[in-house]
């Protein structure tokens, strides 16, 4: 119980002082699968750990990333794709840099959690993959779409 | 003398096979002892969710795509979606054919059987691979939003087979004196 109440409470305290400074849902599941260490599957977070405890921060961010995963897997390619242009436009890289190295080395497959389904983890793969097609478009062709000029800095 | 003492020798051992077969436990020990819950919980069935094809096929998706994308992308789209509702189809037949072949096991091993629920299930599942079948053809004929309309038979006749199966384990674990319920103080 004391347990729960402690992993709950971390929970509340990722939702309330970290995910929302993040710019929208892509953004917070990148930030969410780099606190995943590459070799073990084990989530860290300093900050989280020294307040809870380090299972508790890791239960915490395992169950935030999840969340956001699920969220990001039912909404539509219109929706996906504000996404994806609200993450550019906060300056994390160029738009056509990032729809470049995205394609290339596809980073999204390491952000998918582990305990999704694996339909799930082939519908979210598939959707970035046309997210990312009609990005590029977008940015060869601006007169085509309404929310270039959101690209444009 | 000799064609008598072979009867009599033929005759015991017969009689040994008979009682051996008479008093042997038609459930193993641990088998006897796992409560439903806990062989449903063992089989782990792992169904994909349901509403997850709904997104799969979304039309305002392929809308949305047509509208934005060159043909490439569209064709690309397309395609996409093609795999996805077949791996959807795939694994549901795939977790299909674990929980018929998890049931087969359970009620071989069970002396009461119940013929009408039995009967049941196999018509149940006959059903299923002749919507599966018919379904993946017309998703590789016709494309996958097409099919969109009749993937809920997927999904229903799918859990009319759960129920009766998990109804017949349910009975299977009441059959033998072994596994009966513990009695309350």
């Amino acid at each position: 119980m004391a347990k729960q109440i402690g992993i709950q409470a971390a929970i509340a305290d990722l939702k309330k002082h970290t995910l929302p400074g993040l710019p929208g849902d892509i953004a917070r599941l990148v930030y969410l699968a780099a606190t995943r260490d590459y070799n073990t599957g084990r989530y860290y977070h300093e900050g989280l750990s020294h307040i809870y405890t380090q299972e508790f921060a890791a239960r915490a961010l395992q169950e935030c990333h999840n969340d956001v995963f699920r969220d990001l897997v039912r909404l539509s390619i219109e929706d996906l794709l504000v996404q994806f242009e609200l993450y550019v436009s906060s300056g994390c890289a160029q738009a056509d840099e990032f729809v470049d190295f995205w394609e290339k080395a596809e980073p999204y497959r390491v952000t998918i959690p582990l305990a999704s389904d694996p339909i799930s983890a082939q519908l979210f793969n598939s959707n970035v993959k046309i997210a990312l097609a009609i990005l590029r478009h977008r940015e060869s062709n601006p007169r085509n779409s309404s929310r270039a000029a959101l690209l444009q800095p | 003398m000799i064609p008598a003492l072979f009867s009599i020798v033929v005759g015991v051992l017969l009689l040994g096979i008979l009682t051996y077969w008479a008093f042997r436990r038609p459930w193993s020990a641990s088998e006897s002892r796992s409560s439903p819950a806990d062989r449903s919980k063992a089989l782990r069935l792992e169904l994909p969710p349901a509403d997850l094809i709904e997104r799969v096929l979304d039309p305002r998706d392929l809308a949305f795509v047509r509208k934005e994308s060159p043909a490439e992308t569209v064709r690309l789209f397309e395609q996409e979606r093609r795999a996805l509702a077949i791996s959807w189809l795939r694994h549901t037949r795939r977790e299909v054919g674990r929980l018929m072949s998890y049931h087969a096991g359970a009620v071989r091993q069970n002396i009461n059987l119940r013929p009408a629920l039995e009967i049941k299930l196999g018509l149940h599942y006959v059903r299923f691979l002749v919507v599966y079948e018919l379904i993946l053809g017309l998703s590789y004929i016709r494309g996958p939003f097409q099919i969109r309309p009749v993937m809920g038979c997927v999904v229903g006749v799918t859990t009319q087979l759960r129920g009766v199966s998990d109804k017949l384990l349910g009975a299977a674990q009441f059959s033998t004196p072994a596994s009966a319920p513990p009695p309350t103080q």
